[in-house]
């Protein structure tokens, strides 16, 4: 169908082309292209639903596990200056933050994945070796410590404002 | 006369099984990658392929593609990939998927998975060529619906000087007025592949 052009896209100048292809993946399941709506097994969406379940239920110790090793890693990295050893610690951060984003996203962590969010954004766009960026990422740190541990899951309550706004300040006066 | 039955009955829906289905999976996070790879697997999706990120991925799809030519193994016929991932982005992905020469990857579907997605990274994803997107927290039902989506209601492929991948519009409304698209109608080819 395709011209096999490896610049395919970049030669195309003008126009709309409108491929209408065959139904590939309908036929391997049902063996024809057309034919009733198709669902997934409600037992199999049951069973799946209590996956979630059980990483939600070892979600808070994830979490733990994840903030205690950016929080031992900027202690690290405050003591060194640059190099190798600091690149390693940064990357450290970055994919625990990443990962408390993502299973904290998932199990209902909204205050917690926003601030891990904002840490792994502000990693992405600096290489925090400025002396300032070291409140931003204490400010974040601290913010997600209390989250975890005073249990703050929503991203609306009055605390979690109280919190966000702090960390806002903190970006707002040393970016 | 009065009947309640509608004139053209709709046939309920018929549980599909997913066992020929070969899924690609792109999570960098390992609690996620586990817990997807174990919902499709209980949805009976076939085979699963995990990968931790856009580069890994992009290696699997040549090989396995490849070896599908051969007739030695079966190919990939649907992507999930996360969005932000160290080891390549999922934008690399749909990117790399959509610009390739064969059609065999060209054409695959493409799920985004991903945590607090904002309306910016759902339309980005769209207009790179994404089928689907999938904002977390997800469920199985969610989940299954959006696999379900791309087997059933497969839009047509849309080429055009800045864009390649599924038809953006998925309703079909009918517009009373001047025609003022820019593009005439002789500018546009339909291509219909036949079985």
């Amino acid at each position: 169908m395709s011209n096999n052009n490896e610049n395919d896209q970049q030669n195309f100048t003008k126009g709309v082309e409108v491929y209408r292809r065959v139904n590939r993946l309908k036929m391997k399941i049902t063996g024809a292209e057309i034919g009733p709506a198709g669902q997934v097994d409600a037992n199999a969406i049951a069973e799946a639903d209590e996956k979630i379940k059980a990483l939600c239920r070892d979600c808070p110790d994830l979490l733990k596990k994840c903030l205690d090793q950016i929080t031992q890693d900027w202690k690290k990295m405050q003591k060194i200056e640059n190099g190798d050893e600091r690149k390693k610690l940064v990357d450290s951060i970055f994919i625990a933050a990443h990962e408390i984003k993502d299973v904290g996203s998932m199990c209902g962590f909204e205050l917690l994945a926003h601030f891990a969010e904002s840490l792994r954004d502000y990693i992405i766009l600096t290489d925090l070796s400025h002396k300032a960026h070291t409140v931003i990422i204490q400010a974040h740190v601290d913010a997600m410590n209390i989250t975890l541990k005073e249990k703050i899951m929503a991203g609306s309550s009055i605390k979690a404002e109280e919190l966000k706004h702090l960390v806002h300040k903190a970006i707002y006066k040393y970016s | 006369m009065s009947s309640d039955k509608p004139i053209f009955p709709k046939s309920e829906p018929v549980t599909y099984n997913l066992g020929f289905l070969n899924i690609l999976l792109a999570e960098d996070s390992i609690p996620m990658q586990t817990l997807l790879a174990s919902m499709l697997r209980t949805f009976g999706v076939g085979d699963v392929l995990v990968c931790g990120g856009a580069k890994e991925a992009i290696n699997l799809l040549t090989i396995t593609q490849a070896r599908r030519k051969a007739n030695d193994i079966r190919g990939i016929d649907m992507i999930l990939t996360d969005w932000l991932m160290p080891d390549g982005s999922g934008v690399e992905l749909i990117e790399w998927v959509r610009n390739h020469k064969e059609d065999d990857i060209k054409f695959l579907p493409i799920i985004l998975v991903s945590g607090y997605t904002t309306e910016k990274v759902v339309k980005t994803a769209r207009d790179k060529g994404a089928n689907e997107s999938l904002v977390k927290p997800i469920s199985g039902e969610k989940l299954a619906h959006r696999i379900i989506s791309v087997i059933d209601k497969p839009r047509p492929f849309i080429k055009t000087a800045t864009f390649f991948g599924p038809d953006r519009r998925r309703k079909t409304e009918n517009f009373k007025g001047n025609d003022k698209r820019k593009i005439k109608s002789e500018e546009i080819k339909v291509y219909h592949e036949q079985q």
